[in-house]
């Protein structure tokens, strides 16, 4: 019995682990949340501007460029002129024509445009194509002048073109235009047939004139008072989609900006200018509408509008439109004026956010995914102490949930915490330390090793009070862990190979 | 003389006062027909006129275990089996020092003849020992935790010596009676180390910072290795021992030692023995290897040569949970910091743990002796002392009987038992120096064990010397 008892007692063949119970410190994780990074995490870089004070400023602009654009006001529609002549035939009776002009016509055409009347020009591009049939024969030679246009030297223009078909062509690009009747261009042409029919008692020539692509560099003219009509509907973002939560936005600027180079004063006015946030009311920036503003000759951006609003949005951001009309020669000015192809009329549009808002509803979701389950943890862990410090600088408090969740499942598995008051306010810009406590037992280490995904929530609370963001604001978070571990650790034998 | 006398006066005092820690004290020591008394005693005058055995003269193995205790370590069931292991419970049966060591040793071949003058003796066997010195701080660092340590005993210190060798022994031995009173022996021994582990500093220093938990850790490897075959590092910087062996390694790492022993019987009852063992050295010159480690600087945690770890970024920590990639080598990087460095050494030399011991015997008559010793042996880890009485008898002429009281420092429940029987020529043993410890080995904190078979050659019906050598004291 003695041999068999001592045998009991040094059979370590049943020895299936590691017995220990104590606990163990550690640091976990640190992290210090500037405003500035919250940003970055946002990715809210571009939209963000930090003043010198440091503080933070949304800034969105809008541009409209080439509102009135000189090129588009000096082109013309293509223009067609069917012209018919008879007169009596001047051979009928006499010898036959020599090599002198047949026939001279002249009659004039017409260069439409709507706001526009061109007294002198330079043709940026243009090109007239004529079509002439007579009963006398085919048309083998053609002399064309006109008393409107002259060389880039001032010479009077005459230019014989060659025919083919019946048909020739003029370019009109780098002449040189002047008239006393406004968009009206005189032509006058000699034509030439080839084997005249002498016989015909009248003679008859149709004439049709194609004018296309043109165009003016410059003119010296009129210009009509005139509108044009403009809609901007933009949407914007402030905060990405897992915050939810309204904005009540005092101090919003809106500013308008912009370049006339066009000799002649124009205005905008602005009859529509709403904002759209999920969840909220529309309602109009700007009042009373409609607002006129000046749009005055300048060579460089310059701003004409400026004024402050208030709003409330939704913290992702929302919807702006507006509707206005650009009006050209506001002043009916009726003097000669030179418009430049070059000239524009660009507007820009600046909306600057200072961050300064309260917030009673605003919450952020974030998740963090987890990949725990291949991790081969010993099931010693009886209960995980996390010390959560916080020192906070930010002036609106925030209250925290946090839930395991199991994706496969589509379940929440535990709620580790449930509206804690995470963060305390810092209303006086000095450090604030909240320190949190949070105890996971056995059963919810469980939890959080049968977990994929945690869900944190945060609630934003700046207790009623208008608060700013500063660059200057930051979150120190120092996150340790006591591990009270009890239990047995199993010896695995190594599978040999 | 009046000067010597001190001298001896106080070397006997340092050993007593060093409490008398005991190392490989056996009852052979006292046991005056056993040709193995040689060993403590190389002054002894042998009662025969040869001795020899072959591979089991003497087999001996002597344990010092002053905390590591079997029933400490497990958790039992109900049935009395060990179910598990406690880490808590060993933690709590350690003391802040400790030590474990072990000398075993395996004469192979003895041969002793008595010569005209005096006696020559040739031994040949092999030695392991090997000590361990430890503090208690891994194991309660492992079976409480860092939380055990924020407060008074912080920082844990971890701390661990070890030292092992192995080496052969061929010893030509010589003993010789200077005048009736006086006799001296001494030993040379040859010896070719076979393997060595030495450790010069084994510790480290984990701070836990009470408010934030932050982990400061420094530590301190030097070891110097020594094996029979090729060891090496690999690209990875990790230890290989797997290089090639051949029998020539076996007698690479020469060493030489001395036993020096005299014996001056002062009267008819009273005799003094004085003797120092194994005062040598093994110079070990193949396959030696440098082991140092101290806190690499792998990255941010390094911090002015210690490891320093305030914990890990929330975006780091994210990416370790989620990312099994990441994890794998962040785990790779941590090891860097602890990761040890080996250099080939050209040589280097270790001596041996040397004995000393003085003894004073008091022999009733020709049979009965009382003896106490004062030993003291030199360990890597320190110096370690033993107390020992002794009764030896021999009844019969046959039989021989030895019984021993040893006091070591935390060891003070050691009584010995000794038998050797003569059966014609051969000479049957068996002793130990802890009588209960035999019985429950892993529980105790000293034992020996010494066992062998020894034969007295050539004139098998004259064991003992003739009339002319013959010590008056055996009479």
């Amino acid at each position: 019995m003695l041999i068999a008892s001592c045998s009991k007692h040094y059979d370590v063949g049943n020895v299936n682990g590691i017995n220990a119970e104590g606990e163990v410190l550690l640091p976990v994780a640190h992290k210090s949340f500037t405003v500035r990074s919250l940003m970055e995490r946002f990715q809210m870089d571009d939209a963000i501007v930090w003043t010198d004070e440091g503080n933070m400023t949304f800034c969105f602009y809008l541009e409209n460029n080439g509102v009135v654009k000189g090129d588009e006001m000096l082109q013309f529609d293509d223009l067609h002129y069917t012209g018919h002549f008879e007169m009596e035939n001047p051979y009928q009776h006499n010898q036959m024509p020599n090599e002198d002009t047949f026939v001279t016509l002249e009659h004039s055409v017409v260069f439409e445009a709507d706001n526009i009347h061109v007294m002198r020009a330079i043709m940026k591009s243009g090109r007239l194509d004529f079509t002439v049939e007579s009963n006398v024969g085919l048309l083998n030679k053609v002399v064309l002048r006109s008393s409107d246009i002259t060389d880039e030297e001032g010479n009077s223009f005459e230019i014989e073109l060659p025919v083919e078909d019946s048909t020739f062509s003029f370019d009109l690009e780098g002449l040189h235009y002047a008239t006393d009747s406004a968009n009206r261009l005189n032509l006058s042409y000699d034509l030439f047939f080839n084997v005249p029919n002498i016989s015909e008692p009248r003679l008859s020539v149709d004439v049709n004139i194609s004018g296309y692509d043109l165009a003016l560099s410059e003119m010296l003219g009129f210009v009509d008072r005139f509108d044009k009509r403009s809609h901007i509907d933009s949407v914007f973002t402030l905060f990405p989609n897992n915050l939810g939560g309204t904005l009540d936005l005092n101090g919003v600027s809106i500013r308008v900006s912009e370049c006339n180079t066009f000799n002649l004063g124009a205005c905008l006015v602005v009859d529509t200018a709403m904002v759209y946030s999920e969840g909220l009311e529309p309602y109009s920036v700007l009042s009373p509408l409609p607002l006129s503003v000046d749009l005055p000759q300048q060579q460089e951006f310059g701003e004409v509008f400026n004024q402050t609003v208030s709003g409330q949005l939704n913290i992702v951001g929302g919807r702006a439109y507006s509707a206005s009309d650009f009006i050209m020669n506001c002043e009916n000015h009726s003097g000669l004026v030179t418009v430049l192809d070059s000239d524009r009329i660009d507007t820009r549009i600046d909306v600057e956010i200072p961050f300064v808002f309260s917030v009673d509803d605003v919450t952020y979701l974030d998740t963090v995914n987890l990949n725990l389950q291949h991790l081969d943890l010993p099931d010693l862990i009886e209960e995980l102490t996390l010390d959560m410090e916080f020192v906070s600088t930010l002036p609106m408090g925030i209250n925290a949930s946090f839930f395991m969740y199991d994706s496969q499942a589509d379940r929440i598995t535990d709620t580790l915490l449930l509206n804690a008051d995470l963060i305390e306010a810092s209303l006086d810009g000095q450090p604030v330390t909240t320190k949190l406590t949070l105890v996971i037992d056995e059963d919810r280490v469980s939890h959080v090793m049968h977990s994929n995904r945690i869900i944190m929530s945060y609630h934003l609370d700046s207790n009623a009070h208008d608060v700013s963001l500063n660059v200057n604001q930051k979150l120190d978070l120092t996150l340790k862990a006591r591990a009270l571990y009890k239990g047995d650790v199993e010896l695995v034998e190594e599978e040999r190979l | 003389m009046r000067k010597m006398s001190r001298i001896l006066l106080v070397a006997v005092l340092l050993l007593v006062v060093y409490a008398t820690q005991a190392q490989t004290v056996s009852p052979v020591d006292f046991m005056r027909l056993n040709p193995y008394q040689l060993r403590s005693n190389p002054a002894a005058n042998l009662p025969y006129n040869s001795v020899l055995s072959v591979a089991i003269g003497n087999v001996g193995l002597d344990v010092r275990n002053t905390s590591l205790r079997y029933d400490n370590l497990f958790e039992f069931d109900a049935e009395g089996r060990p179910a598990s292991v406690s880490l808590t419970k060993f933690a709590n049966s350690l003391k802040e020092d400790n030590f474990t060591g072990f000398n075993a040793n395996w004469e192979l071949f003895t041969f002793y003849r008595r010569l005209v003058e005096g006696a020559i003796s040739i031994n040949y066997g092999v030695k392991v020992q090997g000590d361990a010195r430890y503090n208690d701080g891994l194991f309660k660092l492992l079976g409480y935790g860092n939380g055990a340590f924020v407060g008074e005993d912080n920082p844990a210190f971890v701390d661990m010596k070890l030292n092992a060798m192995a080496y052969q022994e061929l010893a030509v031995g010589y003993q010789y009676n200077l005048t009736e009173q006086l006799s001296v022996g001494g030993r040379a021994k040859l010896l070719f180390g076979l393997f060595d582990v030495k450790t010069e500093a084994f510790n480290a220093t984990i701070y836990t910072d009470p408010e934030s938990y932050a982990l400061r850790i420094q530590e301190s490897v030097a070891m110097r290795l020594a094996m029979p075959n090729v060891v090496y590092a690999d690209g990875s910087g990790r230890l290989k021992t797997d290089g090639r062996f051949g029998l020539g390694e076996l007698f690479r790492n020469p060493g030489l030692a001395l036993d020096l022993g005299a014996e001056y019987h002062i009267n008819p009852q009273f005799s003094l023995v004085a003797a120092v063992h194994d005062l040598g050295f093994i110079h070990w010159g193949k396959n030696s290897i440098d082991v140092k480690g101290q806190i690499n600087d792998a990255g941010q945690f390094y911090d002015n040569g210690d490891f320093l770890f305030e914990g890990l970024n929330v975006d780091e920590l994210q990416l370790i949970i989620s990312d099994d990639w990441y994890r794998g080598e962040f785990l790779d990087t941590l090891q860097r910091y602890f990761q040890l460095q080996y250099d080939p050494l050209s040589s280097y030399t270790t001596s041996l743990n040397t004995n000393l011991l003085i003894r004073g015997n008091f022999d009733l008559d020709a049979h009965n002796r009382f003896s106490a010793q004062a030993q003291g042996c030199f360990l890597g880890t320190g110096f370690r002392p033993a107390f020992t009485v002794a009764y030896c008898g021999s009844f019969w002429d046959n039989l021989n009987v030895c019984v021993s009281y040893t006091a070591m420092p935390e060891s003070y429940d050691n009584i010995g038992l000794g038998l050797s029987a003569m059966i014609k020529t051969c000479n049957i043993y068996l002793t130990t120096n802890n009588l209960l410890g035999v019985f429950k080995p892993l529980n105790t904190s000293a034992y020996n064990v010494q066992l062998g078979i020894v034969f007295n050659m050539f004139v098998p019906g004259k064991r003992f010397v003739d009339e002319s050598n013959k010590p008056s004291y055996l009479e």
